[in-house]
C-alpha cells in the first residue's frame, strides 16, 4: 500500500501551518502541551496497549522526566537537549525498576503499587529539595526564550514524530510482536522463544522513556515545575485520555490526547459556549433536560422502568426551571452557582466519554478513526475497518 | 544419545503427588508416545520437560546437558518446540504474524535495533516473511495467512501451531495431544504427515496421545502412566496388550 | 513516644479502616477495586456542606448527605459496572477510577479548589486523654463506628441470607441464579451499602481537617486500600485491623527521627509497606491463599 499524498499534506498543514493563522502566539503554549499529552498517551500506550499492563501512577513518570531537565538544565547548566536525553534516560531507568515488581506482583494488585507509586513521587521524590527545589518547585528555561512558545510546539511536534517513529517501528519488529505474543498468552509466548520477563521489562523501559520525554517538554514549556503538578488526578486523566483514544491506535490516543489538553481553547472558539458556562443557571437545566430526554428514549428502548422514571423527572424538573412560570426557591439557588471552568468540563466531560467508550466502543477513537487513517495509507475506504483484537480494552493480567 | 531425557521426576501440589519417580528418554529420530487415562499426570511431565513446571526431584537433559533449572525460552532456543492441549497460538494476531511471531529467536537483530529501525532490521524483515510464506505454502496454510488465528475453526487452529512450533526450528517435538478433535481418518492424516515431517526435518518426537491407532502406528516406543506413575513401557503392540494397561484404561473387570 | 505515636496511629488508622471496609465489601462480592470508593464520602461531605450552609438542622443534613451518597453509589452500579460485568477486572477499575475524576470535578465545580471548614457532630476535645493524647469526641465515634459496622458486616456475611447469597453470587452467578436469587439486585445492594460506608467515613473525617475536592481520596483512598490488602481483601475485621496498622505505621513514620529528612514521610511509609506487603504474602496478613 503506497500512502495518499493529498490527505497526508492536508494533515501536515493542519498540523504545521493551521495554528499559526488561527491562534495567537500565547495560545501556542496550550498547543504545546497537547503535543505533550500526546506523547504521554503513547506512552501509557505501550503499557496498557502492548504490554498488557496497567499504570496509575504515570504522573509520576512524567514528573521525573520534568524535574530531572529542570535541574540538569539549571543546575548543571547543560542545554535543552542534555536535558531532554538525561529525563528520557532516568523516566526509562525508574520504569523499569517499577517493572521489576511487575514481574512479582501482577494484575489489580499491581495496579494498586502503581497508584501508591504516583502518591509516592509526588510527596516524597519529588519534596526532595537539593533536586526538586522541595514545594518551590524549580525554574525550567523554555529553550526558546520566555514566553516565545511558537517555536517551541514545532520543537515538540519534533520529538512526537520521534516517539510515533519509535512506536511504529516497535510494534513492526520482533519486540511488537513479542509484547502482543506476552499480552495475549505468555506460555506461549515464552514457548516460542521470548525471555517474556526481559520483554515486560524492555516495555516498561520503553514507556518510561517517552514518558521522560514529555515530562522534559512540559518543565520547559511551563517554564516552572512544582510537585503539586503531577497529582494523582492527572494520573486517572492520562490513563483516562488514553483508552478514550483507543488502545493500540497511535492516531487515536494522539488526537484524544490532544483534544484533551486543548479544550479551554475549544471552548473560547465555539461561539456562545463561553457564555454558556459562564452562567450555570441557565445551562445546566439545559443539560438536565437533554439528558432526561436522553434517559426516557433509552429506557424506552431497552425497557429499563427505572431509567424512564429518572428521565421524566429530569425533564420534569428542568422544564420547570425553564419555564416562564419561575419556581420559587429553585432559580435563586442556581444563580449561586459559580461558573464552569473549562478545566473542570474537562474532568466531567471526560469520564463520560470514558463510560461510554468502555460500554459501547471499546476501539475508543481510535476505531472509529480507522476507516479515515487506512484510507489515507492507501488501503480502501470501508467503515468496517479494523482487526480483531480492538474488542480487548484492558486485558491487563488479572 | 537420547535427545530428551528425564530422569526420576516427582511433581507434589500440595498434597497431592501428580507425578512420582517417572523417567522417560527419547531417542534421535524417534517418535515416543506418552498414553494413559485423563489425570495422570501426562500434560504436568510435559510442564516438567518443558520447563513451565519445576520438578521436586529428578533431573531433566537436553542432547546430554542438564536444563532442569532452565527458563522456557532458553529450552525453545535449545531445540524443544512445544504445542499446547488448548492450541497455543496469539489468537488475535494473523496467521502470518502468528509465523513472524515464532520467528523471534532467529530473527538476528536486537530488541533495540528494531525499535529504531536500523538497516538489518528491515533487512531481517524481509527475510523473515519469506521463510513464513514458505512454511506455510509448505503445510498448505498460505490461502489463511491473513486471517485472525483465533477465528479459524478447530483443526486448521492446530495445522497453524504446528507451523509456528516448526518456525522456531525445532530438534525435538513435543505434542500435546496432537489430535484432539480431529476424526479417524484426519489423524490417520496426520500421523502420515508426522512422519513425513521426522523424515524432512530430521525431527525426533515426544506426543501424549489418546489415540491408540494412531500410536500404534506412528510410534517406535510407548509410555503409559496412571496415576502419576510409570505403569508400562515398551514397544507399541506389547504396551497395548499389557494388562496393567487394559485395566487403567477399562477398570478392574476387564482384566 | 512511641507509645503516643501508637495512640495517634490508632485513632487515624480507624478512619482508614472505615474506607477499607467499603472497599472490602465491593471486592468480595465483585472482585472490583472501586476507585470511586473515596468520592462516595467526598461526594457525602459536599451535600452535608450544601445542607447545612442551608439551615437545614445536621442531623437531617447528615441523612440527606448519607442519601445523596447511596444514590451516586447506585447509579455507579446501574451506569458504570453492571453493563460492564463480564468486561476485565482491570477494565471496571479503570471505569470507576473515571467516576472518581467525574466527582472530583463536579466538586470542584460546586466547592471551588478551596479547603471548608465543617461542624462535627460532636464538638467537644477534651473528654478523654490517652498519654498525653487528647481524644476528641468525633474520634472516638469514629474508632466505635468503624468497629461495630465491621462486626455488624461479619455478621452479614457469615450468618444472614442476604449475606450469604452475595458470596454466592460472587462464586457461582449462574448457579446462584438458578436457584432464583437475582443476582442484579444483590449488586445493587452491596453497591448502595458500599457508597453509605463511604458516605459515613466521608461525614465524619470531613470535619477533622476541612474538606476539599476529592479530599477523602487523595487522604485515605491508599492507605483505605493498603488496609484492605494487610486485611487479605476479603477479610472485614481485617479491613478495620489493617486500617489501624496503616495509621501506627504512618504515625511511627512521622514521628521517627531518622526520617526527619524524607519528605512525606507518610507517604512513603505506604508505598514501601505496600510492596513489602505483596512481595513478602501477597494473600495478605490475615487471608488465607487461595
Amino acid at each position: 500500500m503506497t500512502p495518499r499524498v493529498a490527505p497526508l499534506l492536508a494533515l501536515a498543514a493542519v498540523v504545521l501551518v493551521l495554528p499559526r493563522l488561527v491562534f495567537d502566539s500565547a495560545d501556542f503554549a496550550l498547543l504545546s502541551l497537547a503535543v505533550v499529552y500526546a506523547i504521554v498517551g503513547l506512552s501509557l500506550n505501550v503499557l496498557i496497549g502492548y504490554a498488557g499492563t496497567i499504570s496509575l501512577g504515570h504522573q509520576a513518570f512524567v514528573g521525573i522526566g520534568a524535574f530531572t531537565s529542570a535541574y540538569v538544565v539549571t543546575e548543571l547548566r547543560q542545554p535543552f537537549i542534555v536535558g531532554v536525553l538525561a529525563a528520557a534516560a532516568l523516566g526509562g531507568a525508574q520504569a523499569m525498576i517499577l517493572g521489576g515488581l511487575a514481574l512479582r506482583v501482577t494484575g489489580l494488585y499491581f495496579a494498586l503499587v502503581t497508584l501508591s507509586y504516583g502518591v509516592f513521587a509526588q510527596d516524597t521524590l519529588f519534596g526532595i529539595k537539593a533536586i526538586t527545589g522541595g514545594g518551590a518547585g524549580r525554574a525550567a528555561p523554555t529553550p526558546t526564550g520566555d514566553g516565545n512558545f511558537v517555536p517551541y510546539y514545532y520543537i515538540c511536534l519534533a520529538f512526537l514524530g520521534l516517539v510515533l517513529w519509535l512506536d511504529w517501528r516497535m510494534m513492526r519488529s520482533k519486540t511488537g510482536r513479542a509484547l502482543t505474543a506476552l499480552r495475549q498468552d505468555p506460555r506461549v509466548a515464552a514457548s516460542l522463544g521470548i525471555p517474556v520477563k526481559a520483554y515486560l521489562l524492555l516495555g516498561f523501559a520503553v514507556s518510561g522513556v517517552f514518558a521522560g520525554i514529555a515530562g522534559a517538554l512540559f518543565a520547559h514549556g511551563n517554564g516552572f515545575v512544582v510537585s503539586n503538578d503531577f497529582s494523582l488526578q492527572l494520573g486517572i486523566l492520562f490513563v483516562l485520555m488514553t483508552v478514550v483514544g483507543g488502545l493500540r491506535s497511535r492516531t487515536g490516543i494522539v488526537v484524544s490526547a490532544a483534544l484533551t489538553a486543548v479544550v479551554p481553547l475549544i471552548i473560547r472558539e465555539i461561539p456562545g459556549l463561553e457564555s454558556a458556562l459562564a452562567r450555570p443557571e441557565r445551562t445546566v437545566p439545559v443539560v438536565v433536560l437533554v439528558a432526561g430526554l436522553v434517559a426516557v428514549g433509552v429506557g424506552v428502548l431497552r425497557g429499563g422502568r427505572a431509567a424512564q422514571v429518572v428521565g421524566v423527572a429530569m425533564v420534569a424538573l428542568s422544564a420547570a426551571v425553564l419555564s416562564p412560570l419561575h419556581v420559587p426557591g429553585v432559580e435563586p439557588q442556581l444563580e449561586q452557582l459559580p461558573a464552569l471552568d473549562p478545566s473542570m468540563l474537562r474532568l466531567i466531560v471526560l469520564p463520560a466519554l470514558v463510560v461510554m467508550t468502555l460500554r459501547t466502543a471499546p476501539g475508543g477513537l481510535g476505531q472509529q478513526l480507522r476507516p479515515v487513517v487506512r484510507w489515507v495509507c492507501g488501503g480502501r475506504f470501508s467503515l468496517d475497518a479494523g482487526p480483531g483484537d480492538l474488542r480487548e480494552v484492558v486485558d491487563a493480567r488479572a | 544419545m537420547p535427545v530428551l531425557e528425564a530422569d526420576g521426576i516427582s511433581v507434589r501440589f500440595g498434597g497431592v503427588q501428580a507425578v512420582r519417580d517417572v523417567s522417560v528418554h527419547v531417542g534421535e529420530w524417534e517418535v515416543v508416545g506418552i498414553i494413559g487415562p485423563n489425570g495422570a499426570g501426562k500434560t504436568t511431565l510435559f510442564n516438567v520437560l518443558t520447563g513451565f513446571q519445576r520438578p521436586n526431584t529428578g533431573r531433566v537433559r537436553f542432547e546430554g546437558d542438564d536444563i532442569t533449572g532452565e527458563p522456557v525460552h532458553r529450552r525453545a532456543a535449545l531445540g524443544m518446540g512445544r504445542t499446547f492441549q488448548n492450541v497455543g497460538l496469539v489468537k488475535a494476531a494473523t496467521v502470518l504474524d502468528n509465523l513472524l511471531t515464532a520467528q523471534h529467536m532467529a530473527v538476528g537483530y536486537g530488541a533495540v535495533a528494531g525499535i529504531v529501525g536500523s538497516s538489518l532490521a528491515f533487512e531481517r524483515e524481509r527475510a523473515v516473511r519469506d521463510e513464513a510464506a514458505r512454511l506455510l505454502e509448505l503445510l498448505g496454510l498460505l490461502p489463511v495467512a491473513d486471517l485472525v488465528a483465533g477465528r479459524l475453526p478447530y483443526g486448521l487452529r492446530k495445522q497453524v501451531e504446528l507451523a509456528t512450533v516448526l518456525a522456531t526450528h525445532p530438534k525435538v517435538l513435543l505434542l500435546d495431544e496432537p489430535t484432539s478433535g480431529m476424526g479417524p481418518e484426519e489423524a490417520e492424516a496426520f500421523g502420515e504427515r508426522l512422519l513425513a515431517l521426522r523424515r524432512e526435518l530430521g525431527l525426533s518426537v515426544l506426543m501424549i496421545e489418546h489415540h491408540v491407532p494412531l500410536v500404534a502406528a506412528v510410534c517406535d516406543y510407548v509410555y503409559c502412566m496412571n496415576f502419576g506413575e510409570l505403569l508400562v513401557e515398551g514397544k507399541p503392540d506389547d504396551v497395548r496388550s499389557h494388562p496393567e494397561v487394559v485395566r487403567a484404561y477399562l477398570g478392574d473387570e476387564a482384566a | 513516644m512511641t507509645a503516643q505515636a501508637l495512640v495517634i496511629g490508632i485513632i487515624t488508622g480507624a478512619a482508614y479502616g472505615l474506607v477499607a471496609l467499603g472497599l472490602v465489601l465491593v471486592y468480595k462480592s465483585s472482585g472490583v477495586l472501586n476507585f470511586a470508593q473515596g468520592e462516595f464520602g467526598t461526594v457525602a461531605v459536599y451535600a452535608l456542606w450544601l445542607g447545612t450552609t442551608h439551615g437545614i438542622p445536621y442531623v437531617l443534613a447528615v441523612l440527606i448527605a448519607l442519601g445523596v451518597a447511596a444514590v451516586f453509589g447506585f447509579v455507579t452500579e446501574r451506569v458504570v459496572v453492571r453493563p460492564l460485568a463480564d468486561a476485565p477486572r482491570v477494565t471496571v477499575l479503570v471505569a470507576t477510577a473515571g467516576v472518581a475524576l467525574l466527582a472530583v470535578g463536579l466538586e470542584l465545580w460546586i466547592g471551588q479548589a478551596q479547603i471548608r471548614p465543617i461542624a462535627p457532630a460532636l464538638r467537644r476535645q477534651d473528654r478523654l486523654r490517652i498519654l498525653n493524647v487528647y481524644i476528641s469526641d468525633q474520634r472516638l465515634l469514629i474508632i466505635l463506628t468503624v468497629v461495630v459496622v465491621a462486626l455488624v458486616l461479619r455478621w452479614v456475611f457469615t450468618r444472614t441470607f442476604l449475606g450469604l447469597a452475595v458470596l454466592a453470587a460472587s462464586e457461582e452467578p449462574t448457579g446462584t441464579r438458578l436457584m432464583g436469587v437475582r443476582v442484579e439486585r444483590l449488586s445493587s445492594a452491596v453497591w448502595v451499602l458500599a457508597a453509605l460506608l463511604g458516605g459515613v467515613a466521608g461525614v465524619l473525617t470531613g470535619p477533622l481537617s476541612g474538606f476539599g475536592p476529592g479530599f477523602l481520596t487523595s487522604s485515605a483512598l491508599v492507605a483505605g486500600f493498603t488496609a484492605a490488602v494487610i486485611g487479605g481483601f476479603t477479610s472485614l475485621p481485617g479491613a478495620f485491623l489493617g486500617g489501624v496498622v496503616v495509621g501506627v505505621i504512618q504515625s511511627l513514620a512521622t514521628s521517627a527521627s531518622w526520617l526527619a529528612d524524607v519528605p512525606g514521610p507518610q507517604t512513603a511509609a505506604l508505598f514501601v509497606l505496600l510492596v513489602v506487603i505483596l512481595l513478602a504474602r501477597p494473600q495478605g496478613i490475615l487471608g488465607r491463599a487461595s
